[in-house]
């Protein structure tokens, strides 16, 4: 982890996000209360549709919420600017996405090092290597995201979010287009960032993904998030 | 990676679109410089065309100058001087005075300061009787013209040559009547004399008239030394008032004379020529106005061809940097997600439009390079791209046009929330 990085207490309260459709308005966040402290690993688990993804959007200050505070300690990143907003995420989030994200015109290394073009260091080059060499994408360095699996993809979105060593890192669904090995793999990888002093949220349906978790959060069905920690 | 590489690598993935833009840029700047090379042309012809005819005005004016000079010696034009106790009425009665004054007379003229006067011709006149033929003549005995002495070299070209003596020159009843050609030689007044000019009809007294040399009318008039007029030409006759002066002149030279003004048909013609230069450039001027109309009227066309053109190009480049930002969306998006600014990311997409725009010029400057000598020739050429104003309009102006038409769609692709952008896509 960065040195840089304070150590987080992430905190949301009263987080409330709703969508307007032509149908109506879907209320997907009510309320929810949440506390994470630095090597916390957290899974969030609930049935689709139910708003896991929103919820790591939200968290991860890629979504402004409709209500409700958020403060990583003492920082609050929906009152900073989105240019500041940005430098933040920058600096402290990791943020895997549930359908990849890979700029489609650079290849396997060249999307992992992107973060580093805002904030360049010397070493980024030696800490791609060592991220392709643990997700197993070596071979695929100079593939494009069209000539990947989603499997493949999904781990270079992984690397990508690692790439800074951010204090925080968000997963929506990381092993869903997994095999047991490569599940196995990325879930190791996230247990030990955590154990490393990191914080891991990861969305998942995943049961064996589930247990590796510490902490837990369970979307109800009437809205609301039941919170358990082992 | 930095950067730059992101947007190499973004404009080699999109080429198509690039393309598409670069040629947008490249037909704008080209018909701007066809637009500017067809004025140039056109103003250069007028410029031409003007030189060619002021120049034909001027030559056409100097040559009618010359014309009304030399003819000016027929027309008894200006000052006649007589002697003092000359009866007027004699002279209008019978066109010439019987009273007489020495012939050095006109020297004292030529050899004083007079500026007034250019041409001085004593003469002899009187109504004889060619005995041989029982005709009357009127015989002119003339000595050419005295050169004016302080002139010297400046002085003004002698209008009529001199008769030399032995010779005679024959007004047209005179040689007409008696089929006398030039060369023959004639008996009057009982002299031998050879014919060496004839003159055509013109309708006056002159077809009468006998030129020989002064001496010799002299002495076949028994009057040595003497004349009975000076005829003083004056040819800048632009103003009347100078006539005054003249008299005032020649009165202070020859106080025993007096002046008589003749009619001034070279002041007529004088009025002619002044007349023939006014009506030449009034046509120079309403041409060089015409033409300017029909410059402007082109340039008005040419603005609004460049105008249309360039409004097109425009739009065309901000229709494609708008579906590019669109197409980019994603990309924008996820840059954002890692913590690209929004400075970095209108960066991104206008550096795109910048390339557009420079590579464009770049290839249009090219290609009229080359062709604009071809088309219009080198001056055209030299005009077009040595003036300075041209070149940075088409250094910039384009580069700028492609950056303000990238700019509102790149600060709506990178002021949403990352999220929302993912999402819309
Ligand atoms: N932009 C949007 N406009 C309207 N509704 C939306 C929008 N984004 C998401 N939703 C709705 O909000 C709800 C929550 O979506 P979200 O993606 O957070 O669910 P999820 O729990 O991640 O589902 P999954 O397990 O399938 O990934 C869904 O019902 C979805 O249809
Ligand atoms: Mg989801």
């Amino acid at each position: 982890m960065s040195d840089n990085n304070s150590e987080f207490t992430l905190r949301a309260q009263g987080i409330t996000k709703t969508y307007s459709a032509k149908s109506g308005a879907i209320n997907v966040l009510e309320d929810i209360d949440l506390e994470l402290s630095k090597g916390d690993f957290v899974t969030i688990s609930g049935p689709s549709g139910c708003g896991k993804s929103t919820l790591l959007m939200v968290l991860g200050t890629l979504q402004e919420p409709d209500s409700g505070t958020l403060k990583y300690g003492d920082i609050t990143p929906y009152g900073l600017s989105p240019s500041g907003r940005a430098e933040f995420r920058s600096k402290n989030i990791g943020f895997v996405f549930q359908d990849f994200n890979l700029v489609p015109y650079l290849d396997v290394r060249e999307n992992i090092m992107c973060p580093g073009i805002v904030n360049p260091s010397a070493d980024l080059e030696p800490r791609s290597s060592e991220l392709l060499e643990m997700l197993g994408l070596t071979d695929r360095s100079n593939h494009y995201p069209d000539q990947l699996s989603s499997g493949e993809k999904q781990r270079a979105a992984l690397a990508r979010a690692l790439l800074l060593r951010p204090s925080i890192i968000f997963a929506d669904e990381p092993t869903g287009n997994l095999d047991q090995s490569n599940g196995r793999v990325v879930l190791d990888c996230l247990a030990n960032y955590a154990e490393d002093g990191a914080t891991v949220i990861m969305a998942t349906h995943d049961s064996a993904a589930l247990s590796s978790g510490n902490k837990h959060v369970q979307f109800n069905e009437g809205k609301g998030i039941t919170v358990k920690s082992e | 990676m930095n950067l730059f590489r992101i947007i190499r690598r973004e404009i080699s993935h999109s080429r198509g679109t690039f393309l598409m833009g670069v040629s947008a840029v490249i037909i704008s700047v080209l018909s701007y410089i066809i637009s500017l090379s067809i004025l140039t042309s056109s103003k250069s012809s007028f410029l031409n065309g003007m030189q060619i005819m002021q120049a034909d005005l001027k030559k056409e004016i100097s040559g009618l100058e010359d014309a009304i000079r030399k003819s000016m010696k027929g027309l008894g034009f200006n000052i006649h001087i007589y002697p003092e106790k000359q009866d007027l009425s004699v002279i209008y009665e019978q066109g010439y005075g019987e009273q007489t004054m020495p012939e050095n007379y006109v020297e004292k003229l030529a050899n004083s300061n007079i500026v007034t006067v250019n041409h001085l011709l004593p003469r002899l006149t009187e109504m004889v009787k060619w005995k041989e033929k029982d005709q009357s003549v009127l015989l002119i005995g003339v000595r050419g013209e005295v050169p004016i002495a302080f002139r010297g070299e400046n002085r003004k070209k002698a209008l009529i040559d001199p008769v030399k003596v032995g010779d005679i020159v024959l007004g047209y009843e005179l040689h007409k009547k008696y089929g006398i050609k030039p060369g023959e030689t004639i008996k009057f007044m009982g002299k031998e004399l050879n014919v060496t000019a004839t003159h055509s009809g013109r309708g006056t007294v002159d077809d009468i008239t006998a030129w020989m040399a002064l001496s010799t009318v002299q002495e076949l008039l028994g009057k040595p030394d003497l004349i009975n007029g000076i005829l003083a030409l004056e040819c800048n006759c632009e103003s009347l008032d100078r006539l005054g002066d003249i008299k005032k002149e020649i009165g202070q030279i020859l106080p025993n004379t007096r002046i008589i003004e003749k009619e001034s048909k070279a002041l007529a013609r004088a009025e002619a020529r002044n007349k023939v230069k006014r009506t030449g450039q009034t046509q120079i001027q309403n041409f060089a106005l015409s033409q300017k109309q029909l410059i402007v009227n082109q340039s008005i066309t040419t603005t609004l061809f460049v105008l249309i053109v360039s409004a097109l190009s425009i739009g065309w480049i901000a229709y494609l940097t708008f579906s590019n930002v669109a197409a980019r969306s994603v990309e924008i998006g996820i840059l954002g997600a890692m913590g690209f600014g929004g400075t970095k990311l209108v960066l991104l997409i206008i550096s795109r439009a910048t390339l557009m725009g420079i590579t464009g010029t770049l290839c249009a400057l090219v290609i009229s390079l080359i062709a604009v000598p071809l088309a219009w020739g080198r001056e055209v050429f030299v005009a077009v791209f040595l003036d300075m104003s041209n070149v940075f309009i088409l250094m910039c102006v384009p580069t700028l046009l492609a950056c303000s038409a990238a700019w509102i769609p790149a600060i709506k692709g990178s002021s949403k929330d990352p999220a929302e952008v993912l999402r819309n896509e």
